[in-house]
């Protein structure tokens, strides 16, 4: 192929059962004649051809490594079935060694890609290619039912759209589908029929509604993670879907792996393709011109230095970057989450009236005394609904539509509690991760818990920085269902994203919990009712304790010492009781 | 892996309302499946039954060919099911893509399984553009007994008197086609370095130069004749066996145009020739299916610009409803008169009351390049008039098309360009014969035909023709461009010298001699086209 110029297209690699899998290659501009080049591989279901790609990998090849972009099995140009998640592990490790063996590769390969392009690159590392030298794992899946497509027990229902887009060989387009109709449809069961499509994946997953072989099978254990012995760039941001997944691997590595000390990790004010292709503000929150970093730098320096030994100084980089919303700084660190944050508790109050954003919640790290329950209804019919726009996958140049971070919209409904601190006398940083233990009870055996932390700037805008959530069933365990008795209190522990915040003097911190989160979420009918089949919506009354013996609370990571205005005391908001 | 509701069946199962049935699986009569969106009316499954409009094509049913996409929700919103298909090997569908040759098969039997399902009433009408025009024709030639309808845009179909080879020549374009289509999704050419690639000889290695196995372009290489691997595709021998009612539309700048009016002359043998309307406007390839009032910097004005959702239904309406609204007492054809920006409505194309005319080439010897002496009028020249004489390098070509005709936004490279060619008329291998100005309107519409009398002293070479419109500001404006591959791809004319006997055999010259003088006189196929010209200056 000495005629060939810098591209070889739909090259077709064997993988060991002899279905063909197509890559493009784009190569220096020396070409074939100039090569060994080391090869960075990106793996993707959305189709290799897509210039969105293409153009982010140029960058690479312009810079002396070669790029390979592979449709995975049963994709687009690529031979076989498509599975989702269950099959990349062997694709990705035999192209990786049938990529070394090639004449113009030096054998040292790397990988890239986001979200599902994230995730094969943790398959591929479990199967240790010998020639897999490093990765790039950006807004990676791999938490799974802690993530995708169920978050501790709720289903996410854009994976139903996901499903729908991935449903043939080529992506679906949704433009023509009533999703409005479609996602209100019961049960989750019949959702396909409702759309027109035979979908048996989906059927799958709901068959698996609890933690069980079927998504152990795709989690990486300690025992793997301590076999990948593999310097790692994770990327991802405060807002971004696959977060659990991103971190719930970093930690593993750096827990885990004997290349934990190679662990690097990037987290910026983005949301899921904010982490590829970063955005200054997003949901009408601006975070200033440093957010839009330049991740296509951060890769070629990654890649100059594990595959080609350049000494640009990136061994000696700090591990952790992380960007400070709120004041809209990036930080460094020896990792994350920071060794500075510490635990501090709040907790909820109120006098029995925390509904909306008007009602008597407080927050303070004062503990509870006496104080009444909060009580509201939560009616699967009329739910809290998060998006402006059903679609998820709009046809371009249609955008989705996005919601507004500021959750006021939200807060203003009387099945919403919402919790808010005194204005803080001085500044605090919150870095890492925050958990909420909430005791709580419902009429019915099941329900569902969903709690925001927000930031209330002076002007009452409530900024939505982290969400958790649990569906009540899974609380011990989500390996098995366990019912509530109706007027029993129950400990639900709901962990949140992480955040990396100041909030600022005069600003209030806020919790809101709530049991609904359409259509992002589906809805709760209360019944208990096995999942793919309930269409037997129940209103709820659920209650929120927060009484001596019921301390409902939030723990927040803060870092005050981290601050730039370094602040000498601990913070002490002064609860407005009422 | 497990995979559950493996049961085997076409349809999805979906519920009443639905208004989509999505990737649904058509058996071939060899096995295969075709994958397959339908698109029902508001009133869902329940409602039907339902006429049928139904789409092929190779470029992703659910955007492809400019047909799909925007007029889904037009038609099913009127009660039409649309019915979008891969072809063959094409993105959902299974099997391995053939193209243009092995359509019909599969076009037959889709037909025919869709108009058994509870939904459809039985009849069916076909749509589509470009290989989505083909398709219908290729259709067509099986007679499935429920293909009730046609309406057949810029379709390709006249077999290396279009494409992929032009009267001889490779149509370079096609070999960019290949690459876009060889893959079972489209292969997006943004990134090839076209310059390069086009440049690169011989034509057999091409796709080594390109990076990519395309075995296609071997085989065509292999089928540079009018052979019996193309003669397989033409409907010669089957027009006349038709009876299917056609709406033709294309376009003066399309080209495809000489592929859709062959099948407008092919249907005048066919057994309805009554039932054949035809709309010509100025429009390019892309511009049939979606109008546009300018190309370029040439302005038709808004009347150019037709609604094709309403013509389309107009036809589907009369044809798969049964609705009398008089679609068949429009006018035969209707054509629109560049130059003055009319339309025209005839009985007939060509028109019956044209006269052919002869203007006759003239120079002292120097007509090369537009300040040359070359001249064209109505007199036929004198016995002593001196050849006109130019080089032709293969290395030093006159380029007429910006290779790189594809943008990243898929726009076309020429959008906004000036239509006007005289940049290429200062080539000294480039002859121009040129009228005096009008005294009065001139009106131009029908197939011009030149015959040429030339030799080379090489065995064998190219004739490029093309008739240009020069404004009194001196703009020389081509009346015969494919706009949406630039320049004279199909349609200047062009002609391979030793295929100037016919396209299924090779004849060369002998070189010095004067070989297609006299002996071809007013037999030569030299240069055959459709065009409107125009002309309103005096």
């Amino acid at each position: 192929m000495k005629e060939a110029g810098r591209n070889l297209w739909d090259l077709r690699t064997p993988m060991r059962d002899g279905v063909e899998l197509s890559s493009d290659i784009y190569l220096p501009p020396e070409g074939l004649d100039g090569g060994p080049y080391p090869l960075v591989l990106m793996r993707t279901p959305y189709n290799n051809q897509n210039l969105m790609y293409v153009k982010y990998m140029r960058h690479l090849s312009d810079n002396g490594h070669a790029v390979a972009i592979q449709d995975v099995r049963g994709r687009h140009d690529s031979d076989g079935e498509f599975y989702p998640f269950h099959n990349e592990g062997q694709d990705g490790h035999d192209s990786i060694e049938w990529f070394a063996k090639q004449e113009w590769c030096t054998g040292k390969i790397g990988m890239m890609g986001g979200s599902y392009a994230g995730w094969v690159q943790w398959a591929a590392a479990r199967e240790r290619p010998r020639h897999l030298v490093t990765f790039v794992s950006t807004a990676a899946a791999g938490r799974f039912h802690e993530e995708v497509p169920y978050r501790n027990g709720v289903v996410m229902l854009p994976m139903f759209s996901w499903l729908h887009t991935v449903g043939g060989r080529v992506w679906q387009e949704g433009g023509h589908v009533d999703w409005e109709r479609v996602l209100n449809h019961l049960p989750l069961r019949t959702m396909d029929q409702a759309l027109g499509r035979d979908m048996p994946v989906w059927h799958d997953w709901l068959d698996h509604p609890t933690l069980d072989d079927y998504w152990k099978k795709i989690r990486l254990t300690k025992k793997d993670f301590g076999r990948m012995d593999i310097p790692v760039l994770h990327i991802t941001g405060y807002y971004d879907g696959d977060q659990p997944g991103t971190l719930f691997l970093y930690e593993g590595m750096r827990a885990h792996s004997p290349a934990a000390s190679k662990q690097f990790i990037l987290i910026g004010p983005w949301d899921h393709a904010g982490t590829r292709f970063p955005r200054q503000a997003i949901g009408g929150v601006d975070f200033g011109a440093s957010a839009v970093e330049n991740i296509e730098d951060a890769h070629l320096r990654w890649f100059d230095y594990w595959l080609k030994g350049k000494r640009n100084g990136q061994a000696s980089a700090k591990r952790a970057r992380f960007f400070l919303t709120g004041t809209n700084i990036w930080r460094e660190a020896g990792g994350w989450p920071p060794p500075r944050s510490k635990p501090v508790t709040y907790y909820l109050h109120s006098n029995g009236g925390a509904n909306s954003l008007t009602g008597d919640g407080v927050l303070s790290s004062e503990k509870p005394g006496e104080e009444p329950a909060d009580t509201y209804s939560y009616d699967p019919d009329d739910p809290i609904v998060v998006a402006a726009d059903f679609n998820f996958y709009p046809v371009p140049p249609a955008k989705f539509v996005e919601v507004p971070l500021d959750r006021r919209f939200i807060e203003r409904r009387q099945d919403v509690l919402v919790y808010t601190s005194s204005e803080l006398v001085e500044e605090i940083d919150v870095v890492g991760r925050s958990q909420v233990q909430l005791l709580a009870g419902s009429d019915r055996p099941d329900t569902d818990w969903f709690v925001t932390l927000s930031d209330v700037a002076p002007g009452g805008s409530s900024i939505a920085l982290a969400e958790g959530m649990l569906r009540a069933r899974f609380r011990e365990s989500l390996e098995r269902e366990t019912f509530m008795s109706p007027r029993e209190v129950y400990e639900f522990p709901i962990e949140l994203g992480i955040v990396g915040h100041t909030f600022k003097k005069g600003h209030r911190m806020r919790v809101s919990i709530m049991s609904s989160h359409f259509p992002i979420c589906d809805r709760n009918m209360n019944t208990g009712r096995p999942i793919a089949e309930d269409a037997d919506p129940q209103v709820a009354t659920n209650s929120v304790f927060h009484d001596r013996s019921h301390p409902s609370r939030i723990v927040l990571p803060v870092s005050s010492s981290n601050s730039p205005a370094g602040s000498k005391s601990k913070p002490k908001p002064k609860p407005k009781r009422r | 892996m497990k995979k559950e509701a493996a049961e085997k069946r076409a349809l999805p199962r979906a519920l009443g309302d639905t208004r989509h049935l999505l990737n649904v699986r058509v058996p071939m009569r060899d096995g295969v499946e075709l994958a397959a969106d339908i698109h029902l009316p508001p009133s869902g499954l329940e409602g039907g039954p339902y006429p049928a409009i139904f789409t092929r094509d190779p470029y992703n049913r659910q955007v492809g060919g400019g047909a799909v996409a925007s007029r889904r929700r037009f038609f099913t919103d009127r009660g039409y099911a649309m019915v979008n298909q891969d072809v063959r090997g094409r993105h959902d569908s299974d099997g391995d893509f053939y193209p243009f040759l092995k359509e019909g098969p599969d076009a037959f039997d889709t037909i025919e399984w869709l108009a058994e399902q509870p939904w459809c009433t039985g009849k069916i009408g076909m749509m589509g553009g470009s290989y989505g025009g083909w398709v219908q024709w290729a259709a067509a030639r099986e007679k499935p007994p429920h293909l009730t309808t046609l309406v057949s845009s810029c379709a390709a179909g006249k077999w290396q008197a279009e494409l992929p080879w032009y009267y001889g020549g490779a149509n370079l374009v096609m070999f960019s086609w290949l690459y876009m289509m060889i893959g079972r999704s489209m292969q997006n050419p943004s990134y090839v370095d076209w310059g390069r690639v086009y440049r690169h000889l011989p034509l057999r290695t091409m796709d080594r130069a390109l990076g990519k196995k395309i075995p296609f372009w071997k085989e065509w290489l292999d089928h540079h004749l009018l052979d019996d691997y193309w003669k397989a595709g033409l409907l010669d021998e089957t027009f006349q066996e038709l009876d299917l009612p056609v709406l033709h539309l294309t376009g003066w700048f399309d080209g495809d145009q000489p592929g859709q009016m062959y099948f407008w002359d092919g249907m005048k043998k066919s057994k309805r020739p009554d039932r054949q309307q035809m709309v010509v406007g100025p429009w390019s390839h892309g511009g049939v299916f979606h109008p546009t009032q300018k190309l370029r910097d040439l302005d038709f004005t808004p009347k150019s610009v037709v609604d094709m959702d309403e013509l389309h239904l107009r036809w589907f309406d009369y044809w798969l409803k049964g609705i009398e609204n008089g679609a068949m007492d429009e006018p035969k054809v209707r054509y629109f008169y560049t130059g003055i920006n009319e339309w025209r409505d005839d009985s007939a194309w060509p028109p019956a009351n044209r006269v052919d005319t002869k203007f006759y080439l003239h120079s002292k010897g120097k007509a090369n390049t537009s300040f040359g002496d070359g001249a064209l009028s109505l007199k036929a020249p004198d016995e002593d008039q001196p050849d006109d004489v130019y080089r032709y390098d293969p290395e030093d070509v006159a380029q007429f098309a910006h290779v790189d005709f594809f943008t990243d936004s898929g726009t076309l490279a020429t959008a906004g360009r000036p239509a006007d060619a005289r940049a290429g008329e200062l080539r000294d291998d480039v002859l121009i014969y040129t009228t005096e100005p009008m005294a009065e309107p001139l009106y131009v519409s029908g197939r011009p035909t030149v015959v040429l009398y030339a030799s080379s002293d090489c065995p064998d070479t190219d004739w490029v023709v093309g008739l240009n419109d020069v404004d009194p500001n001196g703009r020389s404006i081509p009346l015969m461009r494919d706009e949406d591959h630039q320049e004279l791809v199909t349609q200047g004319g062009r002609l391979r010298a030793r295929f100037r006997e016919g396209l299924d055999k090779e004849v060369f010259m002998t070189p010095g001699e004067s070989t297609s003088s006299g002996s071809n006189a007013g037999t030569s196929p030299t240069y055959s086209k459709e065009d409107t010209g125009c002309a309103s200056w005096s």
